[in-house]
């Protein structure tokens, strides 16, 4: 009896203190803690993946400083070039046309790149489609698609293999995002160019074409 | 003494003059990076163009919009496809082949297309014949006046060399093949 009517006199006195001006202070400092805790679990103080100023829309003809990029369309896709199935990846349809003199490999790599907005990221490094025949380089003045391949979600290491998470749910949309390129000329190489940061991006709606 | 100042002053007044004299001709000279460390060989479709190891003969020049291999779809092409027909004679050594390209009038270089890797010129060992079909994608607008460079194989560091270019006789009038083009493999024999 003696400690039930104790501790009823102080679960009264916490009460008590709580209703004042201090113990109010102290729940919403409390609540704020708390709120900023999820945030910050949730990820939400991470620094926002650059995505440039500028905005494209999907068909629209962005010129760069060797590159002229068209992004077409993008799908969620679960079959390779061949229609066999394979991982789940990201399909960036674009269409380029390389302005330098001479013939090119193909882009640098990170000049095209891709974001997931609040998804798990893709594989960053893509691997590239089979199209319209072609299966060499760039030529100049010559317009030709290339497609790519992005993991997504970008494998994990998992007991010495390489595993593909499940997809969670289709992205609405994701960002395309370009950068350019400035000529560095060197010593040894008077034709060395060099990436900017990124210097805006396309919001392309993602079709499933998932079997 | 006086003489040993005397050859003193004269070896610097030589070494300001030499050192004047590389700037001038820094800044008057064309820049190496050009086409300057080249001995053009030229010659045109039909003729044997001679260098000391090689010998170009450019057989047959062809416009198409689509040409095709013995396997797989054809190649389609909303620009000119340019087909070059040729023989190569090797001598001495071996030809890689690597710096094969379309030079336009307006400055653009074309490298062959991969697709047709299996068609075109490759390692050529001396003393053998090379019989190969190079094929350029280039917009319809760069085709008149095109050649063919066929340049030393790259190394480490370029040097000044000869090198073959064939002016392909193409004019904006050269006729388009209507159909697929049909491309052979390469073939290789001896030299006769």
């Amino acid at each position: 009896m003696t400690g039930r009517a104790t501790g009823g006199s102080a679960n009264r006195s916490v009460a008590a203190a709580l209703r004042g001006p201090t113990g109010r202070a102290a729940l919403v400092a409390a609540a704020v803690v708390i709120v900023l805790g999820l945030v910050a679990a949730f990820g939400g103080f991470r620094t926002a993946p650059p995505v440039g100023a500028a905005r494209w829309a999907p068909g629209a003809t962005v010129e760069l400083a060797r590159w002229q990029v068209v992004v077409d369309r993008v799908e969620l896709s679960d079959t390779d070039a061949y229609g066999s199935p394979g991982p789940t990846t990201l399909r960036l349809h674009l269409r380029l046309t390389w302005t330098g003199d001479r013939s090119t490999y193909g882009p640098t790599t990170g000049l095209v790149t891709l974001l997931v907005p609040g998804g798990p990221a893709p594989d960053p490094q893509p691997t590239t489609v089979p199209t319209a025949g072609y299966q060499g380089g760039f030529d100049p003045d010559v317009p030709r698609p290339l497609v790519l391949d992005y993991a997504w979600p970008a494998p994990t290491a998992r007991g010495g293999k390489s595993v593909q998470p499940p997809a969670p749910r289709v992205p609405a949309v994701v960002q395309v995002v370009l950068r350019d390129e400035y000529s560095r000329p060197t010593y040894l190489d008077d034709d060395n160019w060099s990436l900017t940061g990124p210097v805006g991006h396309v919001s392309a709606p993602v079709r499933d074409v998932r079997r | 003494m006086t003489g040993a100042r005397t050859r003193a002053r004269s070896g610097w007044v030589a070494l300001v003059v030499c050192v004047l004299l590389a700037l001038v001709l820094t800044a008057v000279t064309p820049d190496p990076a050009t086409n300057v460390r080249r001995d053009w060989v030229d010659g045109r479709v039909g003729q044997s163009v001679v260098e000391p190891d090689l010998t170009t003969t450019v057989q047959q020049v062809r416009l198409a919009r689509s040409a095709s291999r013995s396997y797989g779809d054809p190649f389609v092409s909303r620009q000119r496809l340019v087909l070059v027909r040729l023989a190569v004679d090797v001598r001495h050594r071996q030809r890689l082949f690597s710096r094969v390209t379309l030079l336009t009038t307006t400055g653009l270089s074309y490298e062959p297309r991969d697709e047709f890797v299996s068609q075109g010129l490759s390692t050529t060992q001396a003393g053998f014949t090379r019989t190969a079909t190079m094929v350029f994608e280039v917009p319809p607008e760069h085709v008149p006046g095109s050649r063919l460079v066929i340049d030393a194989d790259g190394g480490a560091f370029d040097f000044y060399t000869r090198a073959t270019r064939v002016d392909l006789g193409l004019t904006a009038a050269t006729a388009i093949d209507p159909g697929a083009v049909r491309v052979p493999d390469s073939t290789v024999r001896v030299t006769g």
